[in-house]
């Protein structure tokens, strides 16, 4: 199961299936990732903006489960 | 656990009543209490896991997310600024396997994350995430919490209690903000200017007996806190309630030929059992003094000074101030001596300047006898 929006760019996205509620993204980038009610990753802001690149991949890296990842739009 | 539960149980102490009668004579609380390991954990229950403590300055927890790392005693406390702008104490330990939450003050957008295993916290200390959680059975995030402690404000400073059902300080200085309150309006223009910390080989009330009388200032003192301000009996005031104590002082002397007249003086507030703040004309301060074994203590003294004026006098002050406190370590290091020997039972005040104290010792036999 995958959250992502398909416009161009680059944007960044969740297996849920694989997010075991570490919240260790929410630490690191706390304006774009949240939990949900169910204690897994919700991604307040898919779109990776020009200048957002090395948050979100530090974000990404701290993911012990490897639940987050960037891709293209 | 304390090795004893009530005072009653302390090898050698005189009885209570003893105790109480040889406090209204004017003599000290017997010797044993400032040496026995026994005594010692017993403090710690009874004061210091139920008393209000410095913790720090506002400032230090001004914005939603904020975090401030203290202790009461042995008891580790983080104080938190959640969104609801009101400040939360909590042990400063998690609920999985009580490491500290936070090892130094920070800030946090929403949550607080144990660097152990990751379980995370609201603000308001709820358990908001526990990694693979969702897996486990009958997990209920919503019961776990962290365990709340007491916290208030005493005008710009943050006070915290481990007992979370704590008798408010609000009330238990009442009597003293009469006074307290103008020298911390004066302390509001001052900025911070450096810790000052002394480790003493000497039990805490042994120091903390001292910071409360001035009848030592004349001699101890006399080239450090006594030469600038009076503190013969006609001019160092000194008041008292059941849980604070107030002093001021006119201050007699400047460097450099200048005159001291139409300046405000020493004024102090000392809050049972440990914490206090002060200010003069050149220098505030807050602390508190800490025990770390029964015959061993930390005071840690924040140090303040005019906010764009008098640096250079206030520059001298500093130097006066860590004068005073280093004589007061050495004293008190060396009265140990004298607790540890056992062989004097008791000391004999001079009650008409050290009235303070008796109140003091009164309190803290209080604590430990009920």
């Amino acid at each position: 199961m995958s959250r992502a929006t398909k416009q161009g760019g680059s944007q960044v996205v969740a297996d849920l299936a694989k997010c075991q509620g570490y919240a260790n993204c929410l630490m690191v980038d706390p304006q774009r990732f949240d939990l949900d009610s169910a204690n897994q990753v919700a991604i307040l802001r898919n779109l990776v903006e020009p200048g957002e690149e090395d948050l979100v991949q530090e974000a990404v890296r701290a993911c012990p489960t490897q639940a987050l990842r960037i891709e293209d739009r | 656990m304390s090795a004893v539960e009530s005072i009653d149980e302390v090898v050698g102490l005189p009885d209570d009543q003893a105790v109480r009668s040889d406090l209204s004579q004017g003599l000290t609380l017997p010797v044993e209490l400032y040496s026995d390991p026994a005594v010692y954990r017993l403090e710690q229950s009874r004061i210091f896991a139920r008393s209000w403590q410095y913790a720090c300055h506002i400032s230090k927890l001004s914005s939603v997310g904020d975090y401030v790392v203290t202790a009461a005693g042995e008891t580790p406390i983080i104080v938190t600024r959640a969104g609801d702008g009101a400040l939360h104490g909590f042990v400063n330990a998690c609920r999985h396997r009580l490491h500290p939450l936070a090892t130094e003050n920070g800030h946090c957008s929403r949550l607080l994350q144990c660097p152990y295993h990751g379980w995370s916290y609201e603000l308001d200390g709820q358990l908001r995430s526990a990694p693979r959680s969702n897996n486990e059975a009958e997990f209920d995030l919503s019961s776990i919490h962290l365990a709340p402690v007491a916290v208030e404000t005493w005008d710009q400073w943050v006070f915290v209690n481990p007992d979370a059902d704590a008798t408010p300080l609000r009330d238990l200085t009442k009597e003293i903000s009469e006074y307290s309150g103008a020298l911390n309006q004066d302390l509001r223009e001052y900025d911070f200017a450096v810790r000052y910390e002394y480790d003493m080989e000497c039990n805490w009330k042994i120091w903390a007996e001292n910071a409360i009388e001035c009848y030592h200032c004349p001699t101890l003192h006399r080239s450090s806190f006594g030469k600038a301000y009076e503190s013969g009996p006609d001019d160092y005031s000194i008041k008292w309630w059941n849980d604070t104590i107030w002093h001021s002082a006119p201050i007699k002397w400047l460097p450099k030929d200048r005159d001291p007249t139409s300046l405000k003086g020493f004024r102090f507030a000392f809050l049972w059992p440990n914490s206090f703040f002060a200010v003069d004309d050149y220098v505030g301060f807050v602390g508190a003094v800490v025990p770390k074994g029964p015959e061993r203590c930390h005071a840690f003294v924040d140090m303040y000074t005019p906010a764009g004026r008098d640096a250079d006098i206030a520059e001298e002050w500093l130097k006066l101030w860590d004068d005073t406190l280093e004589e007061d370590k050495l004293a008190t290091d060396r009265q140990q001596l004298g607790y540890r020997s056992g062989m004097v039972p008791h000391g004999r005040l001079m009650t008409g300047s050290e009235g303070a104290l008796s109140a003091f010792m009164r309190r803290t036999w209080d604590a430990l006898s009920r």
